[in-house]
């Protein structure tokens, strides 16, 4: 129940999930020591930092929180979802529905109106999806498909659960319906693959310039597309008065080339392990 | 916008028409142009002004004899005010360009304020969280306006309407814990975006990209991968999330074909063990190939940083006699309060100077450039540093006058407690491995002051004091002016000579930005952003807590001789 308040695990655990869990309501009791511990530890690495809520709540760039009137269901709303229009963000997909309730708790301690015990139980409704841990080849392949100490990878323009960016297909979808050796073969050549929806489409204009990539849009107005000719993509915005022709060249994919030198075999096995586990 | 804009064209007078060929105008903006700046004071056409990043105009139409007659002529209200006002607006041919918090661009008739159009950046719901949601500036070339976003884009926009014309996303920022809020900088045909994130588990970079199609041109790695030179220097995976973040734009030698750029803190900021080593390219300035964006020299400022401090300031290019030889030098103010001179075809180290008296992070720096007597805080001790996090000084820039041979430049006399922590990193989620609390020094109460320096030696001519810490940029000008602002919401004319404040006009909200000038059909201006919110503007409130009552505030003020 009390998962994560150790420093050292990862408390952003990939998440994605596959089963939905029944959503469970339950009560949580804000003036529980290991709670309001636990809370402590994740508002210093999460809402002290640097230049946020500073040190025990004394303000930074963000305002204090000590010494101030709260409502705990406030400070879980505001945390859970951010303040739009400020810099204050939602935590509701980096901290669990537990996580967010200590930091409410650890909070409340700093506050000039603490809880009292009379009002410390509150019923809270559990992740209704818990995040789901990948193992073993899935998970080595998710963290190549992300690499962010490769200039090159499968994420720039792939997005799946809230890593990546989404200019080609939903890969969850596309391994739902191929097997692992024909993704590998999509990967070495991806010449060769069909991309109904995103074929590779050819936007010429006026001044003799052609791009390459996946259409993003369409109107009167112009065209939007993705050059995928060098990574990451490019959203290109065509004009009406700027456009000559609009192409698609027959259900070809826009994906480049060349992956086996970004990634060796046995590490496009494990991407695809990773794909056949989504 | 662009319908009404024309209307409005061909309703308005001739002065408009005039105004509707300089957009034109604006759109030659060229790479000659740029390297050339100084040819033409009436623009402030980069975010330091020039490439030689002195934040200087030879203009002299307001100057000390006349300054007190200074006079408002226009103001302009963003209402984006989470965040404050830190841009540097840049002025083509009697058009402002001009940033603001939450990454809206404005493009400004620079006589009269009157908005020609305005670009609104989509952004996500959840950005990161450690980095401000503000903007320092933007870039303009080849009729293009570019802007880097929280979200962690290059945007282009069409200089005459404010229409995209391109966008590339860098990276996901969710996932990198990382954003664009500086200024980016055009260089022959390129466009050049640093990164925050140094205080975030991330492996920084920089980044070029084609100014026309916004293609991918080349990355800097800060921090070098496995197999490179420097490498060795961080143990163990610590060098995927080391930090190294370009978070303030550098600059370019068109002579040397050199683009110089200095890279932040390692991370985590406060704790070390898990990254013993040098920590290479943090704390560096780094000399690029512009082709190719290949190492040429670096210059490592402080090896192995625990305290936070930043070598991403400015990189002034000057060209001074050091031990009677003449030497292209580079003055760049490091966030510990020290002053590093390099020589700049090479990164030889000629000197190091103290911006501040309140010091203990090192005793000194020696000859060589080694950091002497290193106070290293330890895991779990609180421990009194000074300067504090946010530094000897802030990022926003000195200025140097050719007239008087002085380099500008605030200090910040302030300290804080900072306690260690082990922590492993996070991807992409704040990496400080400890935290800190803002104290006054000891025996004393925290201030800051405006001084004027010799650049090589640190000699000090003047200095102004100030009770809060200053932390706008300043601005010399031919008039033997120097413009900068306060957190009240003065903003100030010294004398460049004596330190004299001449003249002062309360804009409404504290300073936080860079003042600029520039001459529209003869007649010079002033303009400078005014807006109070920012990391340090909260910081402040731990020590003077009265500034925590000071006003937002998210506007530009232009002031003219009557």
């Amino acid at each position: 129940m009390m998962r994560v308040w150790l420093p050292c695990v990862p408390l952003v655990a990939a998440v994605l999930a596959i089963s939905p869990a029944v959503a469970e309501e339950r009560s949580i009791n804000l003036l529980d020591d290991a709670l309001i511990e636990g809370g402590s530890e994740l508002f210093q690495m999460n809402c002290a930092v640097g230049y946020c809520h500073g040190s025990e709540g004394r303000s930074a760039r963000g305002p204090a929180l000590r010494d101030r009137e709260w409502a705990a269901r406030d400070l879980y709303r505001i945390t859970h979802d951010g303040l739009s229009g400020t810099s204050m963000p939602a935590w509701k997909s980096v901290l669990s529905t537990e996580e967010i309730w200590a930091v409410t708790a650890y909070i409340m301690t700093l506050a000039r109106n603490p809880v009292e015990a009379a009002n410390a139980l509150v019923s809270i409704e559990a992740d209704a999806e818990g995040p789901r841990e990948l193992t073993g080849a899935a998970k080595h392949g998710e963290e190549l498909f992300f690499d962010l100490t490769r200039e090159r990878r499968c994420g720039l323009c792939h997005r799946l659960g809230d890593k990546g960016t989404a200019v080609g297909p939903n890969l969850a979808v596309v391994a739902g319906e191929k097997t692992a050796e024909d993704l590998k073969r999509d990967i070495r050549q991806p010449g060769k693959l069909r991309a109904f929806g995103f074929e590779l489409t050819e936007v010429s204009t006026r001044d003799g310039e052609v791009i390459r990539g996946v259409l993003a849009d369409q109107s009167p107005a112009g065209v939007k597309i993705y050059d995928t000719s060098v990574l990451p993509p490019v959203l290109r915005t065509v004009p009406a008065r700027a456009l000559r022709r609009v192409r698609a060249r027959n259900g070809r994919s826009p994906m480049p080339e060349g992956w086996e030198s970004v990634y060796s075999d046995a590490e496009i096995g494990a991407i695809v392990a990773f794909l056949m586990a989504m | 916008m662009k319908t009404i804009w024309i209307k409005s064209c061909v309703l308005r007078s001739a002065l408009v028409a005039a105004l509707a060929f300089s957009v034109l105008n604006a759109a030659e903006v060229t790479a000659d142009r740029l390297e050339s700046a100084e040819s033409e004071p009436e623009n402030w056409l980069t975010y330091y002004g020039t490439y030689k990043a002195w934040r200087y105009s030879p203009l002299d139409q307001i100057n000390r004899s006349n300054v007190k007659q200074l006079t408002p002529v226009w103001a302009f209200e963003s209402g984006l005010d989470d965040g404050g006002m830190q841009s540097a607006p840049l002025v083509v041919d009697g058009v402002m360009y001009v940033s603001t918090a939450q990454n809206h661009v404005f493009a400004l008739d620079a006589v009269t304020g009157e908005q020609i159009w305005r670009y609104q950046h989509e952004l996500p719901d959840e950005l990161p969280a450690v980095y401000g949601n503000w903007n320092r500036g933007v870039a303009i070339a080849y009729g293009i306006v570019y802007l880097g976003t929280l979200d962690n884009h290059v945007v282009a926009l069409d200089a005459g309407t404010g229409r995209e014309v391109w966008r590339v996303e860098v990276e996901n920022s969710k996932q990198c814990g990382c954003n664009i809020t500086s200024a980016p900088l055009i260089v022959k045909d390129m466009v050049i975006t640093g990164v925050t994130g140094g205080d975030s588990a991330h492996r920084g970079y920089l980044n070029a990209f084609d100014a026309k199609t916004g293609r991918h041109r080349w990355r800097f790695w800060t921090i070098p991968g496995p197999g490179e030179p420097g490498h060795e220097t961080w143990k163990g995976d610590s060098w995927k999330y080391g930090g190294g973040s370009t978070w303030i734009t550098g600059t370019y030698d068109p002579e040397l074909d050199l683009i110089f750029w200095g890279v932040g803190n390692p991370a985590a900021d406060f704790y070390g063990e898990s990254r013993k080593g040098d920590n290479l390219y943090t704390e560096s300035v780094v000399a690029l190939d512009a082709d190719t964006g290949k190492l040429e020299w670096y210059y490592q400022e402080i090896p192995y940083d625990v305290w936070d401090y930043d070598a991403a300031y400015e990189l002034v290019l000057l060209d001074i006699e050091v031990k009677g030889a003449q030497r292209k030098v580079i003055v760049n103010p490091n966030k510990s309060g020290y002053v590093w001179v390099l020589d700049r075809t090479n990164g030889a180290f000629l000197g190091a100077w103290p911006l501040v008296e309140n010091s203990n992070w090192i005793e000194h720096i020696d000859d060589d450039g080694n950091l002497v007597g290193r106070n290293e805080p330890p895991v779990g001790k609180p421990t009194l540093i000074c300067p504090a996090i946010g530094g000897g000084r802030s990022w926003n820039h000195g200025a140097y006058s050719p007239e008087t041979g002085w380099f500008y430049s605030t200090g910040l006399e302030w300290c804080q407690t900072i306690t260690v922590k082990p922590e492993e990193p996070r991807e992409g989620m704040a990496f400080f491995g400890g935290e800190f609390q803002m104290t006054h020094p000891e025996g004393g109460t925290a201030y800051s002051h405006l001084g004027a320096y010799d650049p090589l030696t640190g000699k000090r001519h003047w200095q102004y004091r100030h009770k809060y810490p200053l932390l706008a940029s300043q601005l010399a000008t031919g008039g033997g002016l120097l413009f900068t602002g306060d957190a009240t919401g003065r903003f100030i004319a010294l004398d460049t000579k004596t330190g004299e404040e001449l003249w002062s006009f309360r804009t409404g909200s504290g300073h936080r930005g860079s003042a600029v000038t520039f001459a529209v059909d003869g007649r010079q201006y002033v303009a400078t952003p005014s807006g109070w919110g920012s990391a340090l503007a909260g910081l402040t409130t731990q020590l003077w807590p009265e500034t925590g009552s000071f006003p937002s505030g998210s506007s530009i003020f232009v002031f003219a001789l009557p």
